[in-house]
């Protein structure tokens, strides 16, 4: 594609030779002839000038930027940029349209137009999958579960009975969608009685859910994850949970039973979230932070238990210094002791 | 089915009407007319008065401006629990094995058993009598699962694990993989110790999605009776997990740990390997326990220590910067007196 189309199809303006032929979308430091670039992480932009790619996708222009030694796709939004040109040059290798004569569909399910059901897959009575879905070898699809059109399914993923899927999902492999939550009475004796799981798991629009994840059906009510939201891999939802839209949650994050996560929240890897709390529109949590009670909207949490970050940096920096403060104490307890000798001295010769 | 009735299956005792109609059970924010809801947290108090549920199980003492007809129990999530088992409306699985399986002629397979297709079942398996067994389960050569078992889809059991009855295994669960232990040789490298030696699971335990439990090369690991295991739980290699035990959702123990009866852990703990943990003990969410844990204490944090002390800490930790003020404020003002008491000194000489 010659780079002058490139850049029309992604809205960027042109510095250079429109004439060039791109090929593929490399990174910065691997790109060579006939590759596009791009930087938009700060961290990245002394490495322009070494780039051996043909153009480069880079923000607006500012004074501090070196020189770029190739042609320059500008954007307002070089990362969305980056995302369609991967896209335009990716080269996705779906498989066949069409069941797979090994899989298993029970004779009430219903399997939508150009669907691609593979190998192996089952799905259950009264269940139905959309037009175009693609749902990969093994995946398991439970009597009654709804899954819409376009969605994809990854090898190995678990969709329990009665769970609904809307449109344009991806589950990425060995994901679990609607397994029990942990839910058990607790008897005198100490023995745990199940306390039966069976309602509602929604998976709206536009979600994207990673592999080895799960997500956790409640006893009543529901568990819902809101459009556009996308969840990395090995997080875990628990029962009752409704996880706002176009929230990121990432990796190995953990969300106990009945929590309410609003619209566009930010939890970084490795967050852990209490139950029965509520996480307010737009807020965000650094990595490892233990959130124990209601969080602001907008606000960014840190540390455990959570604090307000600009709090919990200024004890933080402090955590270092605590053996000199330690000491700093002892001096100060030493120097009194001494300045209280010295002054019972001067009171007995006053006398 | 009638309020009273209900009353009675249940084992609670009715205020109010017992000819009402309760057709399911809901939770308090969404119940209507004709659900039975329960409240056992203060928490949701407020709820409760709004509720348009036709009726509520309560506690003993709970009192209650729900103007709806109350079902008074010792235990309500006890009560809550069973009233979800008279309205559960879940179809098992039809009885017997699918043709699309691949079971091997001489693994044993119990009366009224469901095989579901793409399950595999290795030479010398045997799985007990009523027990399901869900698509795509891999079940190695001589591993033996009990009567009564559910094995959700695309669950691993490793060769010869040994599963007691009543257990449930989630979607996803891998049990009996090999255990992480490596030589490390002058070189650097990692020579693996094969891992072949035994995994039990014993009657009634449940473990979570995509747990997973592995096997140590000599010795075993085991999981007591009546324990239950949440979501993405790591158990390494040689653990013993106590009777009646709750592990939540992310937590993970390392090597040769031995964890007593009745223990808690909350969610994303870890726990270090070759360490013991007391009966009784309960561990805070997120908590690193490092050492072992004496019978009946409270831990949390990372190290873990007393939970009390922790929470103490904790508000210490946020006080830091106005403790640090203090001492540089104490310094000074120290360093002014001697000061001062230096010149009475030198005058009253």
């Amino acid at each position: 594609m010659k780079l002058r189309e490139l850049a029309e199809r992604l809205g960027c303006r042109l510095e250079g030779n429109g004439d060039v032929d791109i090929l593929r979308v490399a990174g910065v430091d691997q790109a060579g002839p006939g590759d596009v670039t791009f930087v938009s992480n700060p961290k990245y932009r002394s490495h322009l000038a070494t780039t051996r790619a043909s153009a480069a996708i880079l923000g607006p222009a500012s004074a501090d930027d070196p020189p770029a030694p190739c042609a320059v796709l500008r954007s307002d939004e070089p990362y969305v940029a980056f995302a369609h040109a991967v896209r335009l040059f990716a080269r996705p290798n779906p498989p066949p349209k069409g069941i797979d004569s090994l899989s298993a569909i029970a004779a009430g399910a219903i399997i939508g137009p150009d669907a691609s059901i593979g190998p192996f897959v089952c799905i259950g009575a009264g269940a139905s999958v959309g037009a175009r879905a693609i749902i990969y070898p093994s995946v398991v699809i439970g009597p009654g579960a709804r899954i819409g059109d376009d969605c994809i399914l990854h090898a190995g993923v678990s969709i329990r009975d009665g769970v609904v899927i809307g449109d344009r999902v991806t589950v990425l492999d060995g994901a679990v969608i609607g397994s029990d939550g942990f839910g058990f009475a607790t008897q005198r004796d100490g023995t745990h009685i199940k306390i039966p799981q069976h309602a509602d798991v929604v998976i709206e629009d536009d979600v994207e859910i990673g592999a080895n994840t799960t997500i956790d059906r409640p006893a009543v009510g529901e568990t819902r994850i809101h459009a556009g939201t996308k969840i990395d891999n090995l997080v875990q939802i628990g029962h009752g949970v409704s996880v706002g839209r176009r929230a990121l949650l990432a990796a190995q994050v953990g969300i106990a039973g009945s929590t309410v996560v609003e619209d566009d929240v930010m939890l970084g890897g490795q967050v852990g979230v209490t139950g029965h709390v509520r996480i307010g529109k737009g807020a965000m949590a650094s990595a490892k932070t233990g959130i124990t009670g209601n969080v602001d909207a907008g606000t960014l949490v840190s540390g455990y238990p959570s604090l307000p970050n600009r709090e919990w940096r200024k004890s933080q920096v402090i955590v270092r210094h605590l053996p000199d403060l330690k000491k700093r104490v002892a001096e100060l307890e030493q120097r009194i002791a001494e300045l209280e000798e010295k002054l019972a001295e001067c009171r007995t010769s006053d006398r | 089915m009638k309020l009273r009735e209900l009353a009675e299956r249940l084992q609670c005792r009715l205020e109010g009407d017992g000819d009402l109609e309760i057709l399911r059970v809901a939770s308090i924010q969404h119940a209507q007319p004709g659900d039975l809801t329960f409240a056992a947290q203060p928490k949701y108090d407020a709820d409760l008065a709004r509720t348009r549920a036709s009726a509520v199980i309560l506690g003993p003492n709970a009192r209650t401006d729900a103007r709806c007809a109350v079902l008074r129990t010792e235990d309500p999530w006890a009560a809550f629990a069973r009233a979800l088992t008279v309205f559960a409306q879940v179809t098992p699985p039809a009885r017997g094995i699918d043709r699309l399986s691949s079971i091997a002629s001489d693994a044993a397979v119990g009366a009224e058993v469901s095989i579901g297709p793409f399950v595999t079942i290795g030479t010398g398996a045997s799985i007990g009598a009523r027990t399901i067994v869900y698509p795509n389960v891999v079940i190695g050569p001589g591993a033996s699962i009990g009567d009564d078992c559910t094995v959700h889809a695309h669950v691993s059991i490793r060769e010869r694990v040994v599963i007691g009855h009543r257990v449930i295994l989630h979607d996803g669960v891998v049990i009996g993989s090999d255990g992480f232990g490596f030589a490390r040789k002058a070189d650097g490298s990692h020579l693996k110790i094969p891992q072949h030696a035994a995994v039990v699971i014993e009657d009634d335990v449940e473990i979570g999605a995509n747990a997973a439990i592995d096997r140590p090369p000599v010795g075993e690991t085991r999981i007591k009776a009546g324990t239950k295991i949440d979501n993405l739980v790591h158990i390494a290699h040689g653990v013993s997990i106590g009777r009646r035990v709750l592990l939540a959702a992310q937590a993970g123990i390392a090597g040769s740990t031995v964890i007593g009866d009745d223990v808690m852990l909350a969610g994303q703990c870890g726990v270090n390997d070759h360490v013991r943990i007391g009966a009784g003990v309960r561990v805070g969410a997120k908590s690193a326990v490092l050492q072992s844990v004496g019978d009946g204490e409270f831990v949390t944090g990372h190290p873990a220590i007393d939970h009390g002390e922790w929470r103490k800490a904790s508000a210490i930790f946020r006080r830091l910067p106005s403790i640090r003020k203090r001492v540089d404020d104490h310094e000074r003002r120290l360093a002014a007196l001697e000061e001062q008491l230096a010149d009475a000194r030198t005058r009253s000489r």
